[in-house]
């Protein structure tokens, strides 16, 4: 194993996890606050949809994610069609599945943050006249955001160490689509156990570091 | 001065809330026991909680009209509201909470208004603390400062004296006298606590499992009770049941137990099941009967059974002579100033109550 390509890995495990959560953050927090907020018809079916991911085991659901985007299918023919470009044997792929192996935990601490957060805060700042956009910022999200950073922290863990459904869909194609996680179960494969070693080591390293600097930036910067 | 009113149903689960009052600024007393719907009034006069039908109006605009299905939101209704426990916010400074309203003002200008709740609320000095740093009294100042802020035309609190220790209260009430003075706003208060609400309001709406059952000038309120309810509700202990057994000149003789007892609230005709209620600050003690009192007085033999100091006052519990401790016992509430060292368990009063502090209520056969 050349040092490039375990940099290569590393940097694609990166770029992987930080456009996943970032995708996580976008689409969860919105669904979580819808569900901690708003009482709608359907909202304990969603609730359970949001937990699939959680319980599916990852080949399973790779196995549906490429049902959904393969080649052959409605969506992934449309984008080959429309724009030439498939998530398959992409590293975009990749993204797909960490996303979606992911946004569940998100989700879920981050609706638990919203939650905790005593529903008179907002009242008593609407009968103070202001917006409900001005609510959430000055309001619940001061409340909320160290729950929803634990959201973060988990989802990015989880979107780091993603592995069966990012095989399935993205492959294992050394400087496009192996990550971290596949680097290691190759290196396993072809018996090379040093760098299973090392690039073990290095990913528990990376991950942990990331949580560390997640709660570090939580407490404000103290440790 | 503000003019308010308010006519509105509501139906949250099977609770169903009606309450209508007006006010003409000052300050108004909803009454109730807890589970009323007190709290609820003031969610919907506040637009958090929605009425099915009615019409809420402030001044000169409508906040509320279910028939052209009008319904001002929370946040344009210009209506400071304190909560029960205040719900300062957790994670601001106490200057920040009192200008969370002041969120579109020139930044000049916020600056000075925050000073001046500050003085205004006796909380210089705590300016940069959260409200976690203070204690429960400034808390409160700080939520009534908040809501206070945009200068709002009503304001409505909810049980403000159930946190607060005795000397606490008579300083906010003192406060909320000042305050309003000085800024001119009317005020709803919600509470159970009947001396609370008549320091501080000049009506009183009573309100028992979501309706109104009496409302009116304190002093008309508390001098009539509509009902044994709303006697309840204002204090009134001594409630027994006795029936008419005569109507002379204007006053009613009821028989309790046997204790013939005078009223001057007549109207109810002879041979009527009725209750009979009398407020415990009604009833005086003096240790010998003066001729004097007796013209327009109750004045019954009774003997001391307990004596409760409570601060500025004390409840006293009298057993009637002659019933061998098994007739009706009296409570009676008497001022620190009149209290004898002599009024202890098993000393001799005779007990005074004026014929028109006997309230009488008609009760239906079947009870």
């Amino acid at each position: 194993m050349s040092l490039i390509m375990d940099m290569t890995a590393l940097r694609l495990s990166l770029q992987i996890a930080s456009v996943s959560t970032i995708l996580a953050i976008i689409v969860g927090v919105p669904i979580a606050l819808l569900l901690a907020r708003v009482r709608f018809r359907g909202r304990g079916i969603i609730s359970a949809l949001v937990l699939v991911p959680i319980f599916l085991p990852p080949s399973v659901m790779g196995f549906y994610l490429l049902q959904l985007v393969g080649r052959q299918s409605i969506v992934g023919s449309a984008l080959e069609r429309v724009f030439d470009f498939s998530l398959v044997f992409h590293w975009s792929g990749a993204v797909l599945a960490a996303f979606v192996a992911s946004t569940p935990f998100l989700i879920r601490t981050a609706q638990a943050g919203f939650e905790s957060v005593d529903l008179r805060y907002e009242e008593v700042a609407r009968t103070l006249g202001r917006s409900e956009v001005a609510i959430f910022w000055t309001v619940t999200m001061p409340l909320a955001w160290k729950a929803l950073l634990a959201g973060v922290a988990l989802a990015l863990a989880r979107a780091m160490g993603e592995f069966g459904a990012t095989l399935m869909v993205a492959g294992n194609i050394p400087g496009k689509t192996q990550t971290m996680s596949i680097a290691i179960y190759d290196a396993v494969q072809a018996n090379r156990l040093n760098d299973a070693h090392v690039l073990a080591l290095t990913l528990a390293l990376v991950t942990l570091g990331l949580l560390v600097g997640v709660g570090v930036f939580a407490r404000g910067g103290k440790w | 001065m503000a003019r308010f009113s308010t006519s509105i149903q509501a139906q949250i689960g099977k609770f169903h809330l009606n309450v209508a009052f007006e006010m003409k600024g000052e300050t108004t007393a909803i009454i109730g026991a807890s589970g009323a719907g007190k709290t609820l009034a003031l969610r919907a006069i506040a637009g958090l909680l929605h009425p099915t039908d009615g019409r809420i109006t402030l001044s000169d605009r409508v906040l509320f009209d279910s028939t052209i299905r009008l319904s001002i939101p929370t946040r344009e209704r210009k209506i400071g509201y304190v909560f029960q426990d205040y719900a300062l916010f957790p994670h601001l400074t106490v200057a920040k909470n009192l200008s969370y309203a002041l969120h579109g003002w020139d930044k000049n200008q916020r600056a000075a208004r925050t000073r001046e709740l500050v003085d205004l609320l006796d909380l210089s000095g705590l300016e940069s603390r959260l409200p976690s740093e203070i204690s429960g009294g400034q808390q409160q100042r700080v939520a009534l400062g908040r809501a206070l802020a945009p200068g709002p035309e009503l304001v409505l609190l909810d049980e403000p004296f159930s946190a607060v220790d005795a000397p606490a209260r008579a300083l906010l009430t003192e406060q909320l006298h000042a305050l309003q003075a000085r800024l001119g706003f009317a005020m709803v208060l919600v509470t159970h606590d009947v001396s609370e609400a008549y320091a501080l309001a000049s009506q009183l709406v009573m309100l028992s499992k979501g309706f109104v059952i009496q409302k009116g000038p304190r002093e008309d309120v508390f001098h009539a009770p509509a009902s044994a309810e709303v006697a309840r509700l204002l204090g009134f202990r001594n409630l027994f049941p006795g029936r008419v057994v005569g109507n002379d000149g204007g006053i009613t003789t009821v028989d309790i137990q046997g204790v013939r007892v005078y009223s001057a609230n007549s109207g109810v005709p002879t041979g009527t099941l009725v209750l009979c209620g009398v407020h415990p600050q009604s009833i005086g003690l003096v240790r010998y009967e003066d001729a004097a009192l007796q013209d327009q007085s109750n004045v019954l033999s009774v003997t001391v059974a307990q004596r409760t100091d409570r601060g500025v006052q004390a409840d006293v519990t009298l057993a009637l002579d002659g019933h061998d401790g098994k007739g009706p016992l009296l409570h009676s509430t008497v001022h620190q100033v009149d209290l004898s060292a002599e009024l202890l368990p098993g000393a001799l009063y005779k007990a005074v109550i004026p014929q028109q502090a006997v309230h009488l209520w008609r009760v239906r056969e079947e009870l």
